[in-house]
């Protein structure tokens, strides 16, 4: 390895064969590099006429843009194997920490291939918080190969990262389908995940592809509406997907409502069923401020404690 | 069904000499013999291991019921752990530190055990079954432990044993002197879940064929509806193999079916999905149980429940059925009663053993055996 000062016109800024493209904004880069330069040199590898960028894609890019003729480099010489200079600029990236999900997605699709899936050193995948399952990695390298509308929404933080773990092996077209929803919605990252296990196990329920589940009108009225904004689209779309995926018991809730509502207990009294209904936990809860006031409600929640309807709703399926 | 031979024995030198082992060895001759000091936890999954070891947990164990749910009140007698039929819903797929086949080969501190228990415990009727941990028949070709212990119970006044299976391995049991006191119980579902979530089981036919020739040989019959699967054909399915059950057997020689419906701690989930991808079974309308297990929402529980019990009733409205770790909500939904109104459910259970097999629990030792003397 050797440091010196490169001219920018030996360096073929057009490869990006050692690039970890982290897709977000570097802005604070740039105005770093504005005000002191480049301090940290780049790497660069001697690999045909002109040298190739191993690391320091966003300097060059900014000193290109400002005009500088050279910048100080680290070359590796051409007697370097391309998988030496890989593992040490996989080694910086990590020791320089706050790697994005992008970026861990493009190391481990690198590791994966120079060393084999299987075979990726612990210290690698420990520093990078990637459990060494082989499926795990399996998807860490298929995400990898997503292209750059995923990538640069895991990049950007629109999509989180267990999220996109849980949608790697999907097609391309149900990807386009739910990042455009995960994208309107921006929820938080359990909501992404709840939405993107529910459409998966309501396709697998159903029978349907994702893109069907995605499709359906009911979705679509949500999210083309102008009146709703991105949280209450976010409380409906969830409902709409509890539904499909729990239609049983949604409607049951339902029906619940609407006979309690049908039985009319007084103001200040409320049945309560048990989660799901399940157990025989069912609350009568009273609520008043005096003691005339709990008379009352008693008095008129009485006859219906006692009316057939009670037991009706109690039994109801 | 296909009896899958292990072809290698790992054994702990502490049951080397134990008659089990001879008896493995005998019956698999082409299977190798690795002794050693302990078999740890761990040693990497594999159909064609059997491991005997020197067990010393307790032998006999009650029913991990729960107390939000009636449980049955069953004793357990642990013979060995794991399975290699490898149903997709199996919950010892989740016991990942000991994944093979195991044997308990201190056989003789188990029967001393049980002895021990049935001469202190002299009262009452004991319900004892040996497929929780593993299926009761799976290895009994090359361990031939049945005819070890139906004869046992054949002698015990006041228990019976059921060995619950999904093979059709029966061949031991034939010419033992059971006394009256072995049920021999199947597994039922309809054939394509069988097909799908428990495919190198023995088939409904095969089971049911199993089933007649126990009760040709005098054996009490039990048969359970569980684990219940939701799918879109359910009603025919289930309906289907009941009517095939009661083709195939007369319910008089039936002691007992019970019903439940898939149940399974949330951990097991991942497991079947990575170990199962083409199964469906988890995706069905679970809801989180008051025992933290994924259920059926509680509806679709009680709709299969009063189906299948009414089917069966249509057969013979006497037969005991009843629900495993249900509520009592649930079973005034489906059965129109609940266990408290008829005693309980290990009463109910015992009068079916009384009424079925002619077995009644003992209420009295007789004079001065179990009340204290006048002078004490
Ligand atoms: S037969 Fe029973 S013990 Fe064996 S795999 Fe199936 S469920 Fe598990």
């Amino acid at each position: 390895m050797d440091l010196r000062f490169v001219a920018l016109s030996e360096i073929d800024l057009e490869d990006s064969g050692f690039e970890v493209p982290s897709f977000c904004d570097w802005s604070r880069l740039r105005d770093s590099l504005g005000r002191f330069g480049i301090l940290d040199p780049v790497w660069l590898c001697e690999r045909s006429a002109r040298y190739s960028v191993v690391d320091g894609f966003k300097r060059l890019r900014w000193a290109k843009e400002n005009g500088s003729r050279r910048v100080v480099c680290l070359i590796f010489e051409s007697d370097w194997a391309e998988r030496d200079v890989w593992i040490r600029r996989i080694e910086k990236k990590i020791f320089e920490g706050d790697i994005n999900p992008a970026e861990k997605a493009r190391i481990i699709g690198v590791l994966a291939k120079l060393f084999g899936p299987g075979q990726i050193p612990g210290a690698f995948l420990s520093s990078l918080r990637v459990g060494g399952r082989g499926e795990t990695i399996g998807k860490w390298v298929k995400l990898s190969c997503t292209g750059s509308q995923m990538l640069g929404a895991l990049g950007g933080g629109e999509l989180c990262e267990r999220a996109a773990i849980e949608i790697a092996d999907w097609e391309q077209t149900d990807l386009d389908l739910v990042l455009s929803l995960l994208r309107a919605l921006r929820c938080s990252d359990s909501i992404q995940v709840e939405i993107v296990e529910r459409v998966k196990e309501i396709a697998i329920r159903e029978q349907k592809t994702r893109a069907e589940v995605l499709t359906m009108e009911a979705f679509g009225e949500v999210m083309t509406s102008e009146e709703l904004n991105h949280r209450e689209k976010t409380r409906l779309i969830r409902e709409l997907l509890a539904q499909l995926r729990y239609p049983r018991l949604s409607w049951r809730r339902k029906r619940f409502e609407q006979d309690v509502e049908a039985l009319g207990l007084p103001r200040g009294a409320r049945l309560v069923a048990p989660e799901a209904f399940e157990g025989g936990g069912w609350q009568m809860q009273l609520s008043f401020s005096r003691g005339e006031e709990l008379r009352k409600i008693l008095r008129a929640t009485l006859p219906l404690v006692e009316s057939e309807k009670l037991e009706e709703i109690l039994g109801r399926r | 069904m296909i009896v899958r031979a292990p072809r290698r024995i790992i054994a702990e030198t502490a049951v080397a000499h134990s008659a089990l082992l001879e008896t493995l060895r005998k019956n698999l001759p082409e299977a190798s013999l690795q002794v050693v000091d302990r078999i740890g936890d761990g040693w990497g999954r594999s159909p064609d291991v059997v491991e005997v070891v020197d067990f010393r947990g307790k032998f006999l164990k009650s029913c991990p019921g729960t107390r939000c749910y009636n449980c049955c009140g069953y004793k357990i007698l642990h013979l060995g752990t794991q399975c290699s039929i490898d149903c997709a819903y199996c919950i010892l797929q989740a016991y990942l530190n000991q994944p093979n086949l195991r044997l308990f080969g201190n056989l003789d501190e188990m029967f001393s055990e049980l002895s021990g228990f049935l001469s202190q415990n002299r009262l009452g009727l004991h319900r004892i079954g040996t497929g929780e941990f593993t299926d009761s028949l799976l290895l009994d070709p090359f361990t031939g432990i049945t005819r070890l212990i139906v004869p046992f119970f054949a002698k015990t006044p006041n228990a019976v044993l059921e060995l619950k299976t999904k093979t059709n391995f029966i061949e031991n049991l034939e010419g033992l002197d059971h006394g009256g006191h072995t049920i021999v119980a199947w597994s039922l579902n309809p054939e394509e879940i069988q097909r799908r979530e428990e495919p190198l089981s023995a088939t409904i036919s095969e089971r049911l064929e199993a089933a007649r020739w126990c009760a040709a040989q005098g054996y009490f019959l039990a048969f359970h509806f569980d684990p219940i699967i939701d799918y879109a054909r359910w009603q025919s399915g289930y309906g289907q193999t009941i009517e095939r059950l009661f083709e195939a057997v007369d319910p008089s020689r039936i002691v007992w079916i019970s019903l439940g419906a898939l149940r399974f701690m949330p951990d097991l989930k991942p497991i079947i999905k990575a170990r199962h991808p083409s199964s469906r079974i988890i995706y069905g309308e679970f809801i989180r149980g008051l025992d933290s297990k994924l259920r059926y929402f509680r509806d679709i529980r009680a709709e299969f429940y009063g189906f299948i019990a009414d089917r069966i009733r249509r057969a013979d409205p006497e037969l005991c059925v009843y629900l495993c770790m249900e509520s009592d909500d649930i079973w005034r939904d489906s059965l129109g009663f609940c266990p408290d109104e008829r005693g309980g459910l290990a009463p109910m259970l015992d009068r079916a053993v009384e009424k079925k097999m002619g077995i009644a629990p003992v209420t009295d030792l007789g004079f001065g055996a179990d009340k204290p003397r006048a002078s004490e």
